[in-house]
C-alpha cells in the first residue's frame, strides 16, 4: 500500500469501513446461526420425545403380553404386579382378578431419558372368555317359533327358520341354507335372508297373509359357482312370496322373483334373477369343562370328564333337594351308563339365587323356575344326543328334547339364561320370560314366550377355542 | 459514499432474506409440531376403535371409540383446507389447518370391514405455500368389534 492510497482514504474518512461491514456481517451470521440452532434443538426435541411417546406404547405392550403369559404359565392364577424392561424402556404391570372370569391388566410403560424426552403411557387390557353368542336364538338346522311368542334380538338358523302366526322377532333373520317362513300377522322388524328354498313350494321366502318384514328380504344361494347361472339353479325354486296384506319395507334381491300380492316398498326396488351368495353357515361354539374354570369353593362335581358314576344324577337331586330355595354355583354332572328322560336332572321349582351353571351328559328338564338375583347368569350346557329317530314334542314332558323348559320358567331381567344344546332339542313352552340366548340343534318355542338377547351372556367361560381373549384395549391418562 | 450504499444495501437484502428464511422455519416448525400432535391423536383414537361406520369416506372417518378409557363417537371430516374433529355429535373443532389434500383416510380391508387404517395428513406451512409437509401413520384397530 503507498502513501498516497493511505492519505486518500484518511482524507475520505473510510479507514473504519471494513470493521463495521465485519460486524454487521458477523451479526447477521450470528442471527441466522442462533435461528438454526433454536429450530435445530426444537426439532431434534420434538423428534425425541415423539420417537419415546411411541417407545413407551410399545413397551406398555410388551408388558401386557409379559402379563398374559404370565396368566397363560399359572393357568390363570396370576394375579398382582410385576415389571420389567426392553431395549426401549421399563414397565409395571398390575394384574386384577373380575368377576366371571374377567382379568385386568395396567400396564405402564416409560421410556427415553433426559429432561423432557421421558414419556410414559397407561395402557389397560380387559381379558374375557371368547365372544361366542350373538344372537338371541341359533339353531343348527331349525328354529320354530308359535303362537304369540316375542323375541327380541337377532335369529339364525343354518337350515330353515319359521315364524308362526302373530309372532314376532325383533331383530333380522337369518336362514344360511334353508327358507325363511313368516306365517299370518308374523312379524320381523328386522332382515330376512335365505340362503336355500322350501323344496315342497319352491319359495325361498314366503310371507304370509298379513305378515311384516320392516326390512330388506334377500334370497341367496348357497355357494354359487358363477354369477351367470348362479351355479345352474332353478330360479324357480328362489321365489319370494308375499300374500295379500304381506308387506316388505326394504327392498327385495332374489334369484327368483316376486310372486303374491303383497307389497314392497315405498320406495322397495325388487331385483329379480340376481345371483348373491348365501351366508356361511356357522358353527356352534365350542365348550370345553374344565374344572379351573369355576370357583372352588362353589363347585360340585358328580362325576369327572374321565368317570362317570351311577349316582351323578340321583346326587345332584339330593343336593338341589336340600337348596332348591337358594341354588347357586357350578355343577358337574356326568352320569354312567344309558341315560333318558328317565335319568335327566329336574330343575323344578328351583330359585336361583346367583351364578348358577350346570353342564351334564344328560336331559335337563324344568316345570317352572324363579330367581332372587340382582346380576345372575344361569349357564345351561347339556350334550345329550337323543336316540336317533325320536322327537321332540312340546306338549309331551318325558319326549326326547334335550333340555325342556315348560311353565313359568321367568328369571327376572335380573339373570340372564344361557341354554346350550348342540346335539339335541331344546323346547320352551307356556309363558316363559326370559333374557339371554338360546343355541341348540334345534329349537322350538310355544306359547307366549318372551325371549329377549341378554349381551351378558356373549362370553361365558369354556365357549369358545380359548379360555380368555382380549376383550377391551385401552389407553388412559398415565 | 457510494461504496457504503451498496454495502448497505447488500446487508438490507441479506437482512430481509434471513427474516424470511427465519419466519419460514419457524412456520414449518410450528406446522410439524400441530401435525403431530393431531396425528398421535388421531392414531391413538383410530387404534381404540371398537366399529367404523361403513359412511366413512377418505375425507371422514366415524368411529366409536374411547377417550381415557370412555366410550365415545367421534368424526374426523377433512374439508377444504381444515380437518375438525366432532366428539358425541358436539360441535366440529377445527384441528388442523392448511390441508393440501382432504383424502386422509385409506381402509383395509375396506370400509364395511376395518381391519387397519392409513392415515396421511398433508399440510401446506403458512408462507411457503409451495412447500408440503406429509405425515403418515399406519394404525390396526384394537377394539374391533368388543362394543
Amino acid at each position: 500500500m503507498t502513501i498516497y492510497t493511505i492519505m486518500h482514504r484518511i482524507r475520505a474518512e473510510e479507514s473504519g469501513i471494513a470493521m463495521i461491514i465485519a460486524v454487521v456481517l458477523l451479526g447477521v451470521m450470528a442471527t441466522l446461526m442462533a435461528l438454526v440452532m433454536t429450530v435445530s434443538i426444537h426439532t431434534n426435541f420434538a423428534t425425541g420425545h415423539g420417537r419415546s411417546w411411541v417407545q413407551a406404547l410399545h413397551v406398555g405392550e410388551a408388558g401386557v403380553n409379559k402379563a398374559i403369559a404370565k396368566l397363560q404359565e399359572t393357568g390363570g392364577s396370576f394375579s398382582g404386579s410385576l415389571t420389567g424392561s426392553t431395549t426401549e424402556g421399563t414397565y409395571s404391570v398390575t394384574v386384577t382378578h373380575q368377576t366371571r372370569n374377567r382379568f385386568q391388566i395396567d400396564a405402564t410403560g416409560t421410556a427415553g431419558g433426559g429432561a423432557g424426552l421421558v414419556a410414559t403411557r397407561k395402557l389397560r387390557v380387559t381379558m374375557a372368555p371368547p365372544s361366542s353368542f350373538k344372537y338371541a336364538l341359533y339353531s343348527q338346522t331349525i328354529v320354530d317359533t308359535k303362537n304369540n311368542d316375542l323375541i327380541t334380538g337377532d335369529v339364525w338358523a343354518n337350515q330353515n327358520i319359521i315364524v308362526d302366526a302373530n309372532d314376532t322377532v325383533t331383530g333380522s333373520v337369518t336362514a344360511a341354507t334353508g327358507y325363511v317362513q313368516v306365517n299370518n300377522g308374523g312379524h320381523v322388524t328386522g332382515d330376512a335372508w335365505s340362503g336355500g328354498f322350501d323344496p315342497s313350494s319352491g319359495q325361498a321366502i314366503y310371507l304370509s297373509t298379513n305378515a311384516t318384514l320392516d326390512g330388506t328380504a334377500k334370497a341367496s344361494v348357497t355357494a354359487p359357482t358363477d354369477p351367470v347361472t348362479c351355479g345352474g339353479e332353478n330360479q324357480s325354486n328362489y321365489k319370494v312370496r308375499l300374500d295379500n296384506g304381506a308387506h316388505i319395507g326394504g327392498n327385495v334381491t332374489t334369484w327368483g322373483t316376486k310372486t303374491g300380492g303383497g307389497t314392497v316398498g315405498p320406495p322397495g326396488i325388487v331385483t329379480s334373477n340376481l345371483c348373491t351368495a348365501a351366508p356361511a353357515t356357522q358353527p356352534m361354539p365350542v365348550f370345553t369343562y374344565a374344572p379351573s374354570n369355576y370357583d372352588p369353593a362353589t363347585l360340585h362335581e358328580y362325576g369327572t370328564a374321565a368317570t362317570s358314576p351311577a349316582t351323578a344324577v340321583s346326587d345332584f337331586q339330593t343336593y338341589v333337594g336340600a337348596h332348591k330355595s337358594a341354588l347357586s354355583g357350578t355343577f358337574f354332572v356326568n352320569q354312567s351308563g344309558t341315560v333318558n328322560q328317565g335319568v335327566r336332572l329336574d330343575l323344578s321349582g328351583v330359585t336361583l339365587t346367583n351364578d348358577l351353571t350346570i353342564v351334564t351328559n344328560t336331559p335337563i328338564f324344568t316345570n317352572g323356575m324363579t330367581d332372587n338375583t340382582s346380576d345372575a347368569i344361569l349357564t345351561l350346557v347339556s350334550t345329550y344326543k337323543p336316540p336317533a329317530g325320536s322327537t321332540c314334542d312340546l306338549n309331551q314332558d318325558s319326549s326326547e328334547c334335550t333340555i325342556h323348559l315348560k311353565n313359568n320358567f321367568q328369571p327376572t331381567d335380573k339373570t340372564a339364561v344361557l341354554v346350550y344344546s348342540p346335539y339335541g332339542p331344546v323346547a320352551v313352552k307356556n309363558n316363559q320370560i326370559q333374557f339371554g340366548a338360546i343355541y341348540a340343534d334345534s329349537i322350538e318355542i310355544k306359547n307366549n314366550q318372551s325371549m329377549t338377547y341378554d349381551p351378558r351372556v356373549e362370553r361365558v367361560v369354556g365357549f369358545g377355542p380359548e379360555t380368555a381373549t382380549i376383550q377391551t384395549w385401552l389407553e388412559l391418562a398415565p | 459514499m457510494a461504496l457504503l450504499g451498496v454495502v448497505l444495501g447488500a446487508l438490507l437484502t441479506v437482512f430481509e432474506s434471513v427474516q424470511r428464511s427465519a419466519a419460514f422455519v419457524q412456520n414449518r416448525s410450528e406446522a410439524l409440531d400441530s401435525m403431530r400432535v393431531v396425528v398421535d391423536e388421531m392414531t391413538k383414537e383410530i387404534r381404540q376403535a371398537t366399529s367404523v361406520s361403513p359412511s366413512s369416506t377418505a375425507s371422514m372417518i366415524d368411529m366409536n371409540t374411547y377417550v381415557l378409557g370412555i366410550s365415545k363417537h367421534i368424526v374426523y371430516q377433512a374439508s377444504g383446507s381444515t380437518l375438525t374433529r366432532s366428539v358425541q355429535g358436539g360441535a366440529a373443532v377445527a384441528v388442523q389447518t392448511r390441508l393440501t389434500s382432504t383424502d386422509l383416510f385409506t381402509y383395509t380391508d375396506s370400509v364395511s370391514n376395518v381391519e387397519l387404517v392409513a392415515l396421511t395428513l398433508s399440510v401446506n406451512p403458512l408462507n411457503r405455500p409451495d412447500t408440503t409437509l406429509v405425515l403418515t401413520s399406519e394404525v390396526r384397530l384394537r377394539n374391533r368389534g368388543s362394543a
